[in-house]
């Protein structure tokens, strides 16, 4: 059930993201953070297949460019984080890394970076967010967690 | 014993989605918005339908302010219809005939004092008949021979008309101030006359009917010392240049005094009258 309510989550959170400015954090991401910093490989990984799918729609051109990032980015992260979880930074770290791998992609494989500004302004957005969106989740969804 | 083997499933299960993405990538684009359309549509159906539902409101709004303006707009028009309505019918109806008249004479000195027109006494007309134009009053006849008959108008320094405000219904009597206007007489001091205001005929006396279109209100000085209030009009009719009037008579057998009422401030029917005298 939790599982189920993650996924929808996700789903609203790219509606969100879907009707806002490229200006605003990557709400998707973010998201998909918490839900990998608490599921399992397997899910993470679907988790990132299914929110990556839903960025796609977005530009069918290029579809499969989110798809992968954010199968790769779920996958990763919920494999690191038994290593990184207990530090303080990790979230950090897992956010600067999803960001750069995701606008790795998206400049090579996909529609190409939304110009500078925009993109410093939305990571810098996201990085700050990270913190107050794991805590709020956390509570949300994994209350009384147990690491799977 | 159970958990490696779960982890290495799981490991297996998400590489293999990752290399499944990846094997997406380098199919050809056209197979890839063909295969991406049905999922548009369902992903992005909250999106579309929160849209429309925003649009729809907007229209629905921006409809309501107009039919709220419109209803004000017939309420008023209504009430200003009823009160009309309650005022304007003072009599039995009157089948009042137009009869139509060349203007072939002028005074040559205002060329606005009197005219002089083609139809007389053999085409009915009879002295102290109101004449009219499309826009409004012009005079009424003073003299009729047998086919010319000769006009006062309105501007004329002897002619008095009983007139009425069409919006306040003050009435007061119109007189030449010998400058092409005309100016109200007896109008009450405190009485309701804005500029833009029309005056039509208040139907006293037996001349010209109640509701024939006079003239507009163009100043209403403001005179603390005057015993009425001096209000200016702008004739609608332009007697200086009308070269074609109609001559309203009663029909055979009506009598002058059964209260004729024109459909207030409406301007004549085109009506064409055959040169010919009647009964000739």
């Amino acid at each position: 059930m939790r599982t189920f309510v993650a996924f929808v989550l996700l789903y609203l959170l790219f509606l969100v993201q879907a009707s806002v400015t490229p200006w605003w954090p990557d709400l998707v991401l973010l998201g998909l953070l918490i839900v990998s910093l608490h599921e399992n490989r397997i899910t993470s990984a679907l988790a990132g297949t299914f929110a990556g799918l839903c960025l796609d729609v977005t530009s069918p051109a290029f579809m499969g460019t989110h798809l992968v990032t954010l199968t790769a980015t779920g996958y990763g992260v919920a494999v690191l984080r038994t290593l990184f979880y207990r530090a303080r930074w990790a979230t950090f770290l897992f956010t600067a890394m999803a960001l750069a791998l995701k606008w790795a992609a998206l400049g090579l494989l996909g529609s190409g970076l939304p110009g500078l500004p925009a993109l410093l302004v939305s990571s810098a957005l996201t990085l700050l967010l990270a913190p107050l969106v794991e805590l709020g989740l956390t509570r949300l969804l994994y209350h009384g967690w147990q690491p799977a | 014993m159970l958990r490696p083997i779960v982890t290495a499933w799981q490991d297996r299960a998400a590489w293999l989605v990752i290399v499944l993405g990846l094997a997406l990538l380098v199919v050809p684009h056209r197979l890839r918005i063909a295969a991406a359309q049905p999922l548009q549509t369902t992903l992005l159906a909250p999106l579309r339908l929160s849209a429309a539902v925003s649009h729809s409101l907007r229209e629905a709004r921006a409809e309501n302010e107009r039919l709220s303006l419109l209803a004000v707009r017939l309420g008023v028009e209504n009430a200003r219809l009823e009160s009309a309505s309650q005022t304007a019918v003072a009599g039995p109806p009157v089948d009042l005939v137009l009869t139509s008249a060349p203007v072939i004479g002028r005074d040559l000195t205002t060329f606005e004092h009197w005219l002089v027109i083609g139809r007389g006494s053999l085409h009915g007309v009879r002295p102290g008949a109101p004449v009219i134009t499309p826009d409004g009053v012009c005079g009424k006849v003073i003299a009729c021979g047998p086919h010319q008959s000769l006009v006062q108008t309105l501007l004329a320094p002897e002619s008095r008309i009983a007139v009425i405000n069409l919006r306040s219904r003050v009435p007061a009597l119109a007189r030449s101030d010998r400058s092409g206007r005309l100016v109200l007489d007896y109008a009450p001091k405190d009485s309701d006359f804005r500029p833009g205001d029309t005056v039509v005929t208040a139907g006293l006396g037996t001349v010209f009917p109640k509701g024939l279109r006079l003239g507009e209100v163009t100043s209403v000085p403001d005179r603390p010392e005057a015993l009425f209030k001096p209000v200016t009009i702008r004739p609608f009719a332009d007697v200086s240049r009308v070269e074609r009037v109609f001559i309203i008579s009663l029909p055979e057998g009506a009598q002058p005094d059964t209260g004729a009422v024109w459909p207030e401030n409406t301007a004549p029917p085109e009506v064409t009258i055959p040169d010919q005298p009647a009964g000739q």
